[in-house]
């Protein structure tokens, strides 16, 4: 075992007791599922081919979208995206606009943001309900990089009993790196979900604050929030992959963090486990079987038809073993938006092709003060490091080192050996 | 033609995207824009089985296809839901009739004096004029209560509204130029087999005053009888 | 369920082992020789833990506190969303009172005649709404809907919301009443009633051609059906 020192410095040892969650981990009981399919069942048949019932357009496409968050199926965002604009070229000017705002919400979800952005300037300008069309403006400028455009929405939106505003405002604090005040909102936006007695509501703040706590390193919040979402949502993915992070990264329990996502993978066919997967195999020191998932990972990206919606994992993949193409990706990426995050994937890549000095540059202006996401403040370390720059190195490495339940043993023994 | 319905429908995606996006998960999306528990569909207004009593009707977060989505349909208890009732003619509350539920149970208070200084767009609930409470009943169930003459039910029921909406968008948008809407038996009433949240109160006359005249006389429209005038509001808890 | 409740839950279970051994032929459960309105358990009269009958009402011990804002406001059918014609005016309409929409009339005279306006370039004609069956004319009708909209409801007469072959109206709706062909007639009706009727070469627009179909509206309290099943 290779990595034995990584197991013993697991943050904690005693957080997860797979009596609390494997009564959800069946792979037979999907409520919520059954209800999507259901519901497209039952909106479809109202739906012929030649008709233009836009009421039933807009039902239909939200089932899709709920099939697509179900099964991770590529196919069923695109049925919504093209229901959505059915709905759009039928509905009455009245009723365009919400139409307009779920396909942008879709569009986002398959990491269109350009596009999505201007359907909602579009879609804002003309007859819409402007709040509505604003709270999502905002959410495309974040995934843009355009933070100036979404502070002024912020501002625009200012309501503090309003739980939409709350949510953004608890993400505008995150990426300002205020960690704090951006669980304090998401637990104000908790608290209202939990007055009005809202199942989704619920269900979507508690796992966003078990995220949230993860970050802050309260390990055993996070775990019990993504249990209260389990409570409420017995088949949701996102929680249990949550789950079995938390068996990893905190507990060094990898084999019961492989058991979790074996489960999973069986109904929520998304390319994301295969690379948590192969990093599990790493820490066991089992590089053939990381090898494999890894494959297993980019085959699955590639047959899955999902645009750019993995380019960032793929960047990360490719930077060791195909540095060109990795570059080529991230200069890609960056255009569909540039955010710090897209910047530091660049960087990274610029350094893997031994320009340490554009790596620099790009990381100075573009990534430095303008992001806190660890795996930024690593990239950064990383060109600091191959530019000789050993001071800054050394103050990012402590932070870093703060950050290791987020990051991962792992990517904890190469900061230590940074 | 039924009042913000469609707004709920289209936001009722949002509703249903606000369950999480797992894809590619560098970032959770935000649920859509989430109001539509306080949209009201319809309001109804009709003398009971009893003559003497007057039955009001509010149903809300509607359209509900059959099935989980209707058995998971639930109030909202940050919304308090009221029946304004103008009895002198001038277009202000005069009685207000609320309805929040808590847990499992819908409490109804009123009919409740509203003075000026409370008339308007914010309320407090009555508390000193609790009128009685029931069981929220849930899909198959249908439980009712009585107290001081008046009757209460909260629910799921089937929607009685109908109306050719999937015609009337293509009407409104000049696309069905130059028919318009559909002749009996080839036009279909988009809501025969949905159902919504209905909150009913009956209440005895004699708890609403005397009713002022008709407001139609002031449009020259006489010979109208007496009556209240009657709506709906929802309100959030600030 | 919360900690106070399971706490109250096991001392009742305590107690009623204890007391069950000196009861005798209690079996409606009572076991509680004297009960209290401060014991945590329901017995007695009461309707509720400590609550109802000769304690105070259930309803004192929940929380009603807090200050509602209006978010939507409806008085008769279709109003809001038939004419205020976007989403903005919309939101305003379900912000305000009813007795201050008086700038809200013009802007239902313009869609009012926007309607017309859509149907008559889509049939290459001009198009404008005719005073209708109720004699009022385009500002007076839009009047009448944006300044008092409120369903009429009459307490000592037959409620319905246009009943044509007696001639009375507005005096409540019940759920059979057809509103919306009631609402396009007025709309689109002209001074016959019958402009648009789909008759003689007109477009149909005075009726959507649905009715309440196999719904049953003769049922007792609480009068609506119960929901359709899967």
């Amino acid at each position: 075992m290779f990595t034995l020192i990584a197991c013993k410095e697991a943050v904690n040892k005693d957080i997860t007791h797979m009596e609390d969650y494997n009564q959800y981990l069946s792979t037979t009981h999907l409520p919520s599922y059954e209800e999507a399919i259901s519901e497209k069942t039952f909106w479809s048949s109202r739906l012929t081919k030649d008709t233009s019932g836009i009421g039933d357009i807009a039902p239909l496409a939200g089932a899709y979208e709920k099939l697509f968050a179900e099964t991770g199926e590529v196919q069923y965002l695109r049925n919504a995206e093209i229901l959505y604009k059915k709905g759009i070229s039928k509905a009455a000017v009245q009723y365009r606009d919400g139409f307009e705002r779920g396909l942008a919400h879709n569009l986002i979800s398959q990491h269109r943001f350009s596009e999505a952005d201007s359907i909602l300037q579009k879609s804002y300008k003309g007859v819409s309900h402007k709040r509505a069309s604003q709270l999502m403006l905002f959410d495309a400028a974040m995934e843009l990089g355009k933070y100036k455009e979404a502070y002024g929405l912020l501002n625009a939106l200012k309501d503090m009993s309003d739980i939409n505003y709350l949510i953004r405002l608890s993400k505008w604090s995150d990426y300002k790196g205020d960690l704090d005040s951006a669980i304090k909102y998401m637990e104000m936006a908790r608290d209202m979900a939990e007055s009005m007695d809202n199942v989704p509501l619920k269900i979507w703040t508690y796992s966003n604050l078990g995220d949230y706590y993860g970050h802050a390193g309260r390990v055993a919040d996070a775990y019990q929030y993504y249990l209260k979402t389990l409570e409420l949502q017995p088949d949701n993915a996102y929680v249990k992959k949550g789950i079995a992070w938390i068996a990893y990264a905190a507990e060094g329990n990898a084999s019961e963090a492989h058991r979790i996502l074996d489960t999973l993978m069986q109904n929520h066919r998304i390319p994301d486990y295969h690379l948590l997967k192969a990093e599990l195999y790493h820490f066991q020191g089992d590089k053939e079987n990381a090898e494999k998932e890894e494959a297993a990972f980019i085959k699955s990206v590639k047959e899955g038809d999902y645009g750019a919606m993995y380019n960032t994992y793929l960047i990360e993949l490719y930077v060791d073993t195909n540095p060109t193409k990795a570059l080529e990706i991230a200069k890609q990426e960056v255009g569909n938006r540039a955010t710090p995050e897209t910047y530091q994937l660049l960087a990274l890549a610029q350094l893997k092709n031994g320009m340490k000095q554009e790596a620099l540059a790009t990381i100075q202006n573009h990534v430095v003060g303008k992001t806190f996401e660890p795996a930024a403040q690593f990239t950064t370390a990383l060109i600091y490091k191959a530019n000789g720059m050993d001071k800054e190195v050394k103050e990012l490495k402590k932070e870093l080192l703060t950050a290791s339940f987020e990051v991962g043993p792992m990517k904890t023994q190469e900061i230590k050996s940074l | 033609m039924k009042k913000t319905k469609f707004y709920a429908l289209l936001g009722g995606v949002g509703i249903l995207a606000a369950s999480i996006f797992l894809i590619a998960a560098d970032h959770i999306d935000s649920p859509s824009v989430a109001n539509s528990t306080s949209d009201i569909a319809d309001l109804y207004a009709f003398e009971g089985d009893n003559p003497n009593n007057t039955v009001f009707v509010a149903t809300m977060q509607g359209p509900l296809s059959p099935g989980s989505v209707t058995e998971n349909a639930i109030f909202d208890e940050d919304v308090l839901v009221e029946f304004n009732i103008d009895n002198t003619g001038d277009f202000k509350e005069d009685l207000v009739i609320q309805a929040i539920r808590r847990d499992s149970v819908m409490y109804f208070f009123g009919p409740s004096v509203v003075s000026e200084a409370q008339q308007g767009l914010n309320s407090e609930i009555y508390i000193d004029d609790f009128a009685g409470q029931v069981e929220v009943s849930e899909e198959g169930e249908t439980i009712t209560s009585s107290n001081n003459g008046m009757t209460f039910f909260a629910g799921p029921r089937r929607d009685p509204f109908y109306f050719d909406f999937n015609q009337f968008n293509e009407v409104v948008s000049g696309n069905a130029a130059p028919a318009g809407f559909l002749p009996e038996g080839q036009a279909s009433d988009f809501f025969a087999n949905l159902n919504v949240l209905a909150i009913v109160v009956e209440v005895p006359n004699s708890l609403l005053g005397d009713a002022p005249s008709h407001v139609a006389g002031a449009v020259g429209i006489n010979g109208l009888p007496n009556a209240y005038n009657v709506w709906v509001t929802t309100k959030r808890k600030q | 369920m919360n900690l106070r409740y399971i706490k109250i839950t096991v001392l009742a279970l305590c107690l009623g082992v204890f007391f069950t051994q000196c009861a005798d032929d209690d079996d409606n459960g009572n076991v509680i020789e004297q009960a209290t309105c401060d014991d945590g358990i329901m017995n007695g009269d009461e309707e509720g833990v400590d609550c109802g009958g000769s304690c105070i009402p259930c309803v004192l011990t929940v929380d009603f506190s807090g200050t509602y804002r209006q978010q939507d406001i409806m008085g008769r059918p279709g109003i809001n969303t038939v004419f205020s014609g976007t989403d903005m005016v919309k939101n305003n309409f379900n912000a305000s009172v009813v007795s201050d929409r008086a700038d809200f009339q013009p802007i239902f005279e313009n869609t009012l005649e926007a309607y017309h306006d859509v149907y008559g370039s889509a049939l290459g004609v001009d198009l404008d709404y005719e005073t209708n069956i109720l004699g009022l004319d385009a500002p007076t009708f839009t009047t009448v809907l944006a300044q008092f909209d409120a369903l009429q409801v009459a307490p000592n007469a037959e409620t319905t919301y246009f009943n044509p072959n007696t001639g009375i109206a507005l005096t409540g709706r019940t759920l059979n009443d057809d509103v919306i062909d009631v609402s396009l007639t007025l709309m689109f009706g002209g001074m016959s009633g019958t402009r648009f009727d789909g008759n003689n070469g007109t477009p149909q627009l005075t009726s959507d051609g649905v009715g309440p179909g196999d719904r049953d509206f003769g049922l007792p309290f609480p009068y609506l059906e119960t929901p359709v099943t899967q």
